[in-house]
């Protein structure tokens, strides 16, 4: 397992280096010293920019010294000491990208966490009740409304969950129960003194996370319309996924034995649609990890997906690297713990 | 695996030699034309999907009315003021709020126009597309609009009367506690009674302004105008329904061009690299996975944003020195460099399937070169696939569409749905609900009609799809 692990890791390295090389490229198109500096800039200030901002440089090198600890100039090379950006300055705040991107993990987690397990968890329950009953009423039922989920924008999902979740029901029960923006988290930054850092309230800060009373206000509602929007997709992929395995043969003859219809449905068929389920789970963690993006601008949550858009919208290349790079090594790392996750839920898989 | 086609015209005709109940048994089971394929004869038994498809038909007849010139409805109609701002459509009245601004909206922009140096070609310019002011006499406007006024003033000393009935309730209510109130109900419903006389009072008085107003700038008859209002107007009082008809053609090309553009590249690379394997077929998965990596509305964002802001060079013919930003073209980049891959991958798993089928086999043994059996062996054989993820991908365009307008990297020049939904998010808080209905309506019939026909098409050609 190790070696095949190792094997899938170093297979994996040109399709990481291939991500980041094309985003370096693909942010080149457009010169980005011109959006820094006003229309009337001088010659002698271009240049002085573009030395500034280190984009003077081969784009070779200017890749090398992401992806690795090093620091090149003419002098030879410097041990840095961090990969992938995280000591750059910004260019759009006077910040390091490391504390920038620092505190928006966890809002996006807590945003996309609870909606994925919500949401695997009804939608497979869901796709069971629909399969069970294949060509029956309430399968149809089901099938219908997935459709037409999957026809509304996400959109308007968002619009009208916030007028009904947020705006109408606030007047209708005299109290805000959720908020259409904010974020709380355990306390506020400037409560956050140096040392903090050592206490386990100082290490919640620095991340971000959510308090727990203020997770509900603001966290409840985009999760809630977050997991109806996903039912409709997951619904049908997973009834699909359930009514292949309820053709095949080890089906038919756990019925034949007798055995009673809760135990083949859950025993049998369920543990036998584990693997695309959690394929499916897998494909979508990158996704979580860049959160909603949608939600998180809607409901004004500072996460991941906000951060990178208001940051790639600003030209900020080191932000967008950075995020950008460290997406992909959690896709692959998804990947390759999906192909160990096989071999641990079905005996039959080996890894070779 | 079952092929729902006949593999190729040649193989069915070179079947001539064997007997004649051979041949005359081949060309009973033969199909005779596209609507006698099993596939076409199973998809065209289902409804629903016939149904769907006559919508989509509709859809795209209307888009291409609207694109060919002289065009259906023109982009200047899109955008010029109908009528007032935020009316309802159905002819529903609006929020009393509302329509009390309306009508002071119109009084001001005709006063505007009579105030100016040459008030006779003003008004004659002034109006809201076919609604114009009854006259172009100044004088008899003036007078006109005197006795609007008049109406007006009458209208506030109505508001101000229900106001005060309003504050004299308040007041009593405040400081009477609720004991007082169940013991003496006489005086409450007295004072009840005078705010809903004077509730009635003012509506009255707004609607014989109305009335004024309707003479000063009378609503035409003309069915063309009842039309534009027919589905109430947006903020800046352009008509919804031609902003929403006008957007299926943005949806239709956008559409179009790329889900088209993705399934030729996907299927030619797929078919490719699953026919060839080797150097290509590393090339191919190296460059999908890379691009699969990163969840696709990344790519959206970083694409659509660096694009937008390249400007064509001055020789091109039809945008000459415009912004990219301006025309479609980064839409079309960012969906087809991240829509291209599904179908790539479905067609490469079916090409690797396909190369060891046997009238491969015998195509290369009769010397086709590899060029002609990749393109017509293989990929006709995976055309059901293509079909397919060509109407995945335009429901994905047509959505994706909308998020990419909503953060301001879509559609610029011309309504969309995303760009309609976008406007409308203000518009929800304060319950006008036209505009976004509008959108969602237009968009949700023909995202569903793909839905269905995308099921249909996979129950009726794909043998591996379970319904």
């Amino acid at each position: 397992m190790w070696a095949y692990t190792f094997r899938r890791i170093l297979y994996n390295i040109p399709i990481f280096l291939g991500i980041v090389l094309l985003l370096m490229v693909l942010l080149r198109v457009n010169d980005p010293v011109y959006a820094q500096l006003s229309k009337n800039a001088t010659e002698v200030e271009i240049a002085a920019k573009r030395v500034e901002l280190g984009i003077d440089r081969p784009l070779l090198v200017q890749f090398a010294e992401f992806m690795l600890p090093i620091r090149l100039d003419e002098e030879g090379v410097h041990w840095t000491g961090s990969v992938f950006g995280f000591d750059d300055r910004s260019w759009y705040r006077e910040d390091s990208v490391w504390n920038i991107v620092r505190p928006s993990v966890m809002p996006s987690l807590s945003l996309t966490v609870p909606a994925l397990i919500l949401s695997t968890f009804l939608s497979v329950a869901v796709g069971l009740v629909s399969a069970a009953n294949r060509g029956r009423w309430i399968d149809r039922a089901l099938v219908f409304f997935a459709v037409i989920g999957m026809s509304i924008s996400f959109l308007v999902f968002i619009i009208f969950g916030q007028y009904f979740g947020a705006y109408w029901l606030t007047q209708a029960i005299g109290f805000e129960l959720f908020a259409v923006r904010g974020y709380e988290a355990v306390a506020a930054p400037e409560v956050l003194d140096p040392d903090a850092g050592l206490t386990i309230r100082g290490w919640l800060n620095r991340y971000n996370v959510p308090s727990l009373l203020g997770w509900p206000k603001h966290c409840l509602l985009p999760v809630m319309i977050s997991v109806i929007v996903t039912l409709g997709y997951d619904t049908r992929f997973y009834r699909s996924v359930i009514v292949e395995q309820s053709t095949s043969d080890y089906i038919r003859t756990a019925r034949a034995k007798g055995c009673p219809e809760r135990t083949v449905l859950v025993k049998h068929l369920l543990r036998n649609a584990m693997i695309p389920i959690i394929t499916r789970v897998m494909i979508t963690l990158p996704f979580v990890v860049v959160g909603s993006l949608l939600l998180e601008v809607y409901f004004s949550i500072p996460g991941l997906g906000q951060t990178l858009f208001t940051h790639v919208t600003n030209k900020d290349f080191p932000v967008t690297q950075t995020i950008v790079a460290v997406l992909a090594i959690i896709f692959i790392a998804s990947n390759i713990l999906t192909d160990v996750l096989y071999a641990l839920v079905d005996p039959r898989v080996r890894l070779s | 695996m079952s092929d729902p086609k006949p593999t190729s015209p040649k193989q069915a005709t070179s079947a001539d030699s064997p007997p004649d109940l051979l041949a005359a048994r081949a060309g009973a089971n033969r199909p005779k034309g596209f609507f006698d394929l099993p596939g076409v004869r199973k998809f065209m038994r289902n409804r629903m999907a016939v149904v769907a498809l006559a919508i989509i038909v509709v859809f795209f007849a209307t888009a291409i009315s609207i694109m060919v010139p002289p065009g259906l409805i023109k982009i200047d109609a899109v955008t010029e003021r109908v009528g007032l701002s935020k009316e309802p459509g159905f002819g529903r009245l609006a929020a009393v709020k509302d329509r009390i601004s309306h009508a002071d909206r119109i009084v001001s922009d005709v006063d505007k126009a009579l105030r100016t140096s040459d008030p006779q070609s003003s008004l004659a310019a002034f109006g809201y597309a076919e609604r114009t002011v009854f006259s172009t006499e100044p004088e008899l406007v003036e007078d006109k609009l005197g006795e609007v006024n008049d109406k007006f003033d009458a209208l506030d000393d109505a508001i101000a009367d229900y106001e005060d009935a309003l504050d004299e309730r308040d007041a009593y209510l405040k400081d009477i506690d609720a004991a007082q109130v169940a013991a003496d109900a006489s005086e409450l419903a007295a004072l009840s009674d005078a705010v809903d006389a004077a509730d009635a009072a003012k509506l009255a008085q707004l609607e014989l302004l109305e009335g004024e107003i309707a003479e000063l700038m009378p609503i035409p008859d003309s069915l063309a105008y009842k039309l534009r209002l027919l589905l109430g107007t947006d903020a800046q009082g352009r008509s919804v329904f031609l902003r929403a008809v006008y957007s299926i053609k943005t949806a239709v090309q956008i559409g179009f061009v790329t889900s088209f553009i993705a399934v030729v590249m996907g299927g030619l690379l797929g078919a490719a690299a699953g026919y060839f394997g080797g150097l290509i077929d590393h090339a191919v998965v190296w460059l999908y996975s890379t691009i699969s990596a990163i969840p696709y509305l990344i790519w959206l964002i970083v694409i659509a944003f660096v694009v937008r802001e390249i400007s064509t060079p001055d020789d091109w013919k039809f945008f000459a020195g415009i912004p990219l930003g301006q025309t479609l073209i980064p839409v079309y980049l960012a969906f087809i460099l991240t829509f291209w891959i599904g179908p790539c991958r479905v067609v490469r798993g079916e090409a690797m399937k396909i190369k060891s089928l046997d009238y491969i086999q015998s195509a290369r043994s009769i010397g086709a070169s590899q060029k002609r059996i990749l393109l017509r062996h293989v990929v006709p054989n995976t055309a059901y696939l293509l079909f397919i993820n060509m109407s995945l991908l335009f429901v994905g365009a047509i959505k994706a569409e909308v998020i990419l307008s909503f953060l301001g990297l879509g559609v610029q020049g011309q309504p969309s749905w995303g760009i309609m939904i976008k406007d409308a998010k203000d518009e929800v808080i304060n319950g006008f609900f036209w505009q976004i209905g509008a959108a969602t309506a237009f968009m949700f019939v023909l995202v569903l009609a793909f839905n269905i026909v995308s099921d249909a098409l996979q129950d009726a050609f794909d043998p591996k799809h379970v319904g």
